[in-house]
């Protein structure tokens, strides 16, 4: 049997994974202990998001593995990951916008298989930990700000009980301010054990709420820190723009 | 010639004995019934064929083909009830009516584009027994022209036996031409363009007129097989014409091959021969051919010529087409000097919908030097890069080539004139060997006449030559000799976007743009890649370099552009670049302000955010 409280919530192990034959990311490992979260930070183009997505199931890990909860998911379907504990937040507030709010939770409960009456509970526990939405339960999410359209999706991936939690650019399209709100309501959310992937172009709103930092490059890990220490940007101005670079001439 | 092609010589030698043996069936002892199927065979064959042309390999689906066959029935019929039966005179006739009614149907069905062409031929056989009733008792009318009278030739009647020939005669000559129009360069750039139009624009092509000629051509074997049918029976009536026959045409094509030239003669066979095993067929008909197409579709997408093709290219000498040897001229690493021509974007501005992707961008690219566009996603760099090739239109602002200014012209238009580019995703047309691929770059240079093309004119072997040739010598200097003679689209993604690259040189390209070309590539493919992109550059070629791979861009450039939310944030070499605030702030996400903000100040401002009560924060927002 298998220590499961000493073995981290999720490993990613060597990694690789793309679209079809287009290779995207080559080599990328880390972990995601339970209650912690880790920053996946990078320029455009180096595999943050193509990692998530095989992670959730979406791409075919062509090499290495990934185990959560101890079992190795590398070849398990999306939606028995998805039963199995994990929630993925694309990016772009992908909700339905012309559905209230209460129903997009709901939606987001369907992995539960419960009824009307307990979906409603459910909710109730997001609504607790996104007071704004409470009031707008009835509201188109069209109508809603930005800020909030982003709690309505990760309310609604919260609805199905996850314990790893996957956020593809949350702060993306928001205005700084707002930027603040979605972080803290994520840094929040750790306290019962859940694990966080956070992907960000926004990289100090990413490192202030993060425990672990990962960088990646064309698809390979350039940096990993504590996020205690990388207390200045030199550190990620180096992961991102290199050091010495030598063009040929 | 050279050896190769000569020691492969006997290729023809099946299909011609093929068409020996149909043609002297009757001196072999063949009785009328025989002969008969014969000659139905050879009409359908043609017109299956026509439908191949169009939409197997110009990739234009077209339903016309039974109505330019009636077309050019009543055509013959008419002549002949007129007293004009000279065969080559009712040949002729049908031939130029054929083209007429194929420029008629497709000038407006590819001028609009998308399924247009597919509907107005589709409607065109629907139409065809309101046409007859109108034309009315002029063209016998739904009763049919009957008793048209036999050929003659040169005033000389034809017996049953000559006529038989002739029309044997008729249909091979086609499928000649047929194969030889397919198997060109010509044949070439109608696969490239039914992969992809766009592609096809990016080498020169100009693809309405290219969709057009091969439409209008594939018509004629139509209008012609309507001539000939008039001597099978001497009888032609509208039900002849029937929807029903448009669908066993597709059915013919798609059993035999739509990408084939001797699929048509099969697919034709079979449908001919068929539906005499079953007496009861005709009633079940267009539910069969159905569940053939739909059987075939899915299960057999290149039909029984596709399930055939890799015996016949094992056994039969030859069959392949031959790809002429030559030895690489080029040694790796150097490319022939070129000159390259200066690119010039001033204050591009484009609009989609109310949002600006580039606003009053300016760039300049010089000979020899690789010019790099960086920036993060949605910056507007491929979009930069399709205005520059004439895919998007500019809203505003310049694009001049060596001074010209380009920015009105069509995609293919630019292309001829020396910018050649890469995609994202590389796409190769199914069937195509690397070295047709890299040869396709070529397409509009030193065109040959589709005429010298059709009947193999030296015209047409010299530019052929000089095809394999410069494309032999391109992929010498990509290292890619040892793939020559694969199929292009089966390669790994590393080596067909090094194919990409070959193609575009191949082109004569002096302007190179290239759209993420080192996306997905392994360390050593990258490292091969940069040698390659350093030997363009030393040539005197503009290289204009859109990339996320920063290492490789700060290697390879000598300027580079960095572009945000459509608009040029800074420019400079490497150096400058990396150590650019402007840069920084944008790939690290922080807006100006942050940047004077420390980590501890932004975790304060997160708590004093949601420390709002809901009503103020929903304002806030």
């Amino acid at each position: 049997m298998i220590d499961r409280a000493a073995t981290p919530l999720l490993e990613v192990d060597e990694l690789a994974t793309g679209y079809g034959d287009l290779r995207v990311v080559w080599d990328v490992s880390f972990s995601v202990p339970a209650g912690h979260i880790t920053a996946l930070l990078g320029r455009n183009g180096a595999g943050k998001t193509t990692t998530l997505r095989a992670i959730a199931g979406l791409n075919r890990v062509a090499h290495g593995h990934i185990t959560f909860k101890g079992d190795d998911i590398s070849r398990m379907s999306t939606h028995r990951r998805i039963r199995h504990g994990i929630a993925l937040v694309q990016e772009g507030k992908r909700i339905f916008h012309r559905r209230t709010v209460e129903e997009n939770l709901f939606l987001g409960g369907y992995p539960l298989g419960i009824g009307r009456r307990r979906l409603s509970s459910e909710a109730d526990r997001i609504y607790e930990l996104f007071p704004v939405l409470a009031a707008r339960a009835k509201t188109v999410a069209g109508q809603l700000s930005g800020g909030q359209q982003q709690m309505v999706a990760i309310g609604q991936a919260l609805m199905a009980k996850p314990s790893l939690l996957m956020l593809d650019e949350p702060s993306s399209g928001l205005a700084p301010s707002i930027v603040a709100e979605v972080m803290s309501a994520v840094s929040s959310l750790t306290k019962d054990g859940l694990g966080i992937v956070l992907v960000e172009q926004a990289v100090e709103a990413a490192v202030s709420v993060a425990d672990d930092v990962v960088v990646l490059d064309v698809g390979r890990v350039v940096l990993r820190r504590r996020a205690s220490e990388v207390d200045d940007l030199e550190i990620l101005r180096e992961a991102y723009f290199g050091r010495a670079p030598q063009p040929d001439r | 010639m050279t050896d190769a092609r000569r020691r492969s010589l006997p290729w023809y030698l099946v299909p011609l004995a093929g068409a020996l043996v149909v043609v002297f069936l009757p001196f072999l002892g063949g009785d009328a019934f025989v002969t008969r199927q014969v000659l139905l065979i050879a009409v359908l064959s043609m017109i299956v064929s026509s439908l191949n042309l169009s939409f197997g390999y110009a990739g234009e689906l077209a339903l016309g083909q039974v109505a330019v066959y009636a077309v050019g029935a009543y055509v013959a019929g008419y002549l002949g009830l007129h007293g004009h039966d000279d065969a080559v005179l009712q040949l002729a006739a049908g031939g130029v009516a054929a083209l007429v009614v194929g420029l008629l149907v497709g000038v407006p069905g590819l001028r609009f584009g998308g399924w247009s062409l597919a509907m107005s031929s589709f409607f065109l056989v629907l139409i065809i027994p309101n046409i007859v009733g109108l034309l009315g008792d002029r063209i016998g009318g739904f009763a049919g022209l009957a008793g048209i009278p036999t050929w003659t030739l040169l005033g000389h009647d034809l017996g049953v036996r000559s006529t038989y020939v002739l029309i044997v005669v008729v249909a091979a000559a086609w499928f000649v031409v047929f194969r030889n129009i397919v198997a060109s360069r010509f044949g070439n750039g109608l696969l490239v363009m039914r992969q992809s139009p766009v592609l096809a624009s990016s080498i020169g092509i100009s693809v309405y007129r290219t969709k057009l000629l091969a439409y209008t051509i594939g018509s004629v074997p139509a209008g012609l097989a309507g001539v000939l049918f008039t001597q099978v029976d001497g009888f032609i009536a509208p039900s002849t014409f029937s929807f029903d026959l448009a669908i066993a045409v597709l059915a013919g094509s798609v059993l035999g091959g739509q990408r084939s030239v001797y699929g048509a003669v099969f697919g034709a066979t079979l449908l001919q021969l068929a539906p005499l095993e079953i007496t009861s067929f005709a009633k079940y008909s267009t539910i069969i051919y159905g569940v053939f197409l739909v059987v075939f579709g899915v299960l057999l997408a290149q039909g029984f010529a596709g399930i055939l093709r890799p015996y016949v290219h094992r056994w039969v000498p030859g069959a392949r087409p031959a790809i002429v040897p030559v030895t690489p001229a080029a040694e790796p690493d150097t490319v022939a000097r070129r000159d390259g021509l200066e690119l010039e974007v001033s204050s591009v501005s484009m609009r989609f919908g109310g949002i600006a992707a580039l606003d009053g961008v300016s760039l300049s690219a010089k000979p020899g030097q690789v010019t790099a566009l960086i920036g993060p996603n949605g910056s507007g760099k491929t979009s930069l890069l399709n205005a520059v090739s004439g895919f998007y239109r500019v809203s505003g602002g310049t694009i001049c080539l060596a001074g010209r200014p380009i920015h009105s012209y069509p995609a293919h238009r630019i292309a001829r004139l020396g910018i050649a580019r890469t995609f994202q995703t590389p796409s190769m047309p199914e069937g195509l060997t690397t070295t047709e691929v890299v040869a396709s770059g070529r397409f509009a240079r030193a065109k040959p006449s589709l005429l010298s093309t059709m009947v193999r004119l030296p015209r047409h072997w010299r530019t052929r030559q000089a095809d394999s040739r410069a494309a032999a010598d391109v992929l010498g200097l990509l290292g890619l000799a040892g793939c020559a003679d694969r199929e292009a689209a089966s390669l790994p993604l590393g080596t067909r976007r090094l194919v990409e690259v070959g193609r575009a040189l191949a082109a004569g390209a002096q302007v190179l743009l290239l759209d993420e070309v080192a996306s997905g590539l392994d360390e050593d493919e990258l490292d091969h890649l940069a040698d390659v992109l350093r030997a363009i550059r030393a040539a005197g070629v503009t290289v204009v370099l859109v990339e996320h791979n920063f290492d490789l861009v700060l290697r390879l450039s000598d300027v580079i552009y960095v572009l945000a939310q459509g608009e040029v944030i800074a420019v400079g070499t490497p150096e400058q670049i990396r150590t650019n605030v402007e840069v920084e702030r944008v790939y690290l996400g922080r807006t100006p302000d942050d940047t004077r903000r420390s980590f501890g100040s932004l975790a304060d401002e997160a708590q004093a955010a949601t420390d709002l009560d809901p009503q103020r924060a929903e304002v806030q927002s």
